[in-house]
């Protein structure tokens, strides 16, 4: 096996662990979603940190061993303009999902004192799970992660 | 990064192929997870888990495994026609989605009984840890394949 191939199997790692992780958030996302109990809503939101982990893991490998192929393969350049869109498309969908991410914490404090105060139902709760810009900004994070696959693979533009 | 570099008719049934193998590693991990998670909390949480990880089996896992493969049989038929020869890469492919759906059979009866079986006096209902079992054992196959397809050792 070549430096290519390993470079080439570090970096499609990267991208599994990446989406799968969206994969991890959105089953947890929906699942709380349709919850009411804050216990419920605290339990299954505080277990998307496991997610955060695997997009951190992810990240780096596809940046990494993204790179070094572009630097490995003669007939790719960071300038190219399906590689330049990948990694703007990519930022996008980090800097979208963390803000998406900063409005879920905010939701699993609030299912966590709630839970400690009687664990009854609660309606700026419910909202709070089922807010709109969030799911907004985790869906756009998520349509950005898979367009970038989608360019690894379709390469619009490479010779 | 991923199919260099293949003619273009290619690149559809690709794409999907690969689609579909990340959300079938992803939603077998999200199972493998909340069965995990599981297993260290006490009723009603481990329930709740248990039955998350039942239905990610039903609606995540086995519409991304069908995607998966029919979209490899897709691929297959236009870069090996019938009568060429595969390289051990596929071979090994197929061994392991194949085996594989014994496999996620096997999670999918044991998540939906280890839902239904966990209570106050049961806790840990030993199909909860067959569960866990099955999906570590096919996260590992599903790795061999990643790096089987994308490395193409020999």
């Amino acid at each position: 096996m070549s430096t290519y191939d390993w470079i080439l199997f570090l970096h499609v790692t990267g991208a599994f662990v990446f989406l799968g992780a969206a994969v991890l958030a959105w089953v947890l996302g929906i699942a709380a979603a349709l919850r009411e109990r804050p216990s419920e809503i605290a339990l299954l939101l505080g277990l998307t940190r496991t997610a955060a982990v695997g997009f951190g893991i992810g990240t780096t490998f596809l940046l990494v061993f993204g790179i070094w192929l572009v630097v490995d393969v003669d007939d790719y350049s960071i300038g190219d303009g399906w590689i330049l869109a990948a990694l703007a498309l990519f930022i996008a969908s980090i800097v979208i999902g963390a803000l998406g991410g900063s409005r879920d914490k905010r939701t699993i404090l609030l299912a966590q004192r709630l839970a400690n105060e009687g664990d009854a139902p609660n309606a700026e709760l419910t909202a709070a799970v089922r807010d709109t810009r969030a799911l907004l900004y985790n869906l756009a994070s998520t349509v950005a992660g898979f367009a970038v696959l989608a360019l690894m693979i379709f390469k619009p533009g490479a010779p | 990064m991923l199919a260099w570099p293949r003619p273009s008719e290619f690149e559809l049934p690709l794409f999907l192929h690969v689609l579909g193998a990340i959300l079938t590693f992803g939603a077998v991990a999200t199972a493998a997870f909340l069965v995990f998670a599981s297993l260290r909390r006490t009723t009603p949480a481990s329930t709740l888990l248990r039955r998350l990880a039942f239905r990610t089996m039903l609606f995540a896992v086995w519409p991304s495994f069908i995607l998966m493969r029919v979209a490899a049989e897709w691929i297959r038929s236009k870069e090996y026609p019938s009568g060429a020869s595969e390289p051990d890469w596929i071979v090994v492919g197929y061994i392991i989605s194949d085996a594989g759906v014994l496999i996620l059979l096997g999670l999918t009866i044991c998540s939906w009984l280890a839902a239904r079986q966990t209570s106050a006096e049961r806790p840990r209902p030993a199909t909860a840890t067959i569960a866990a079992g099955l999906a570590g054992l096919y996260l590992i196959a599903l790795a061999v394949a990643w790096f089987a397809m994308s490395a193409k050792p020999g």
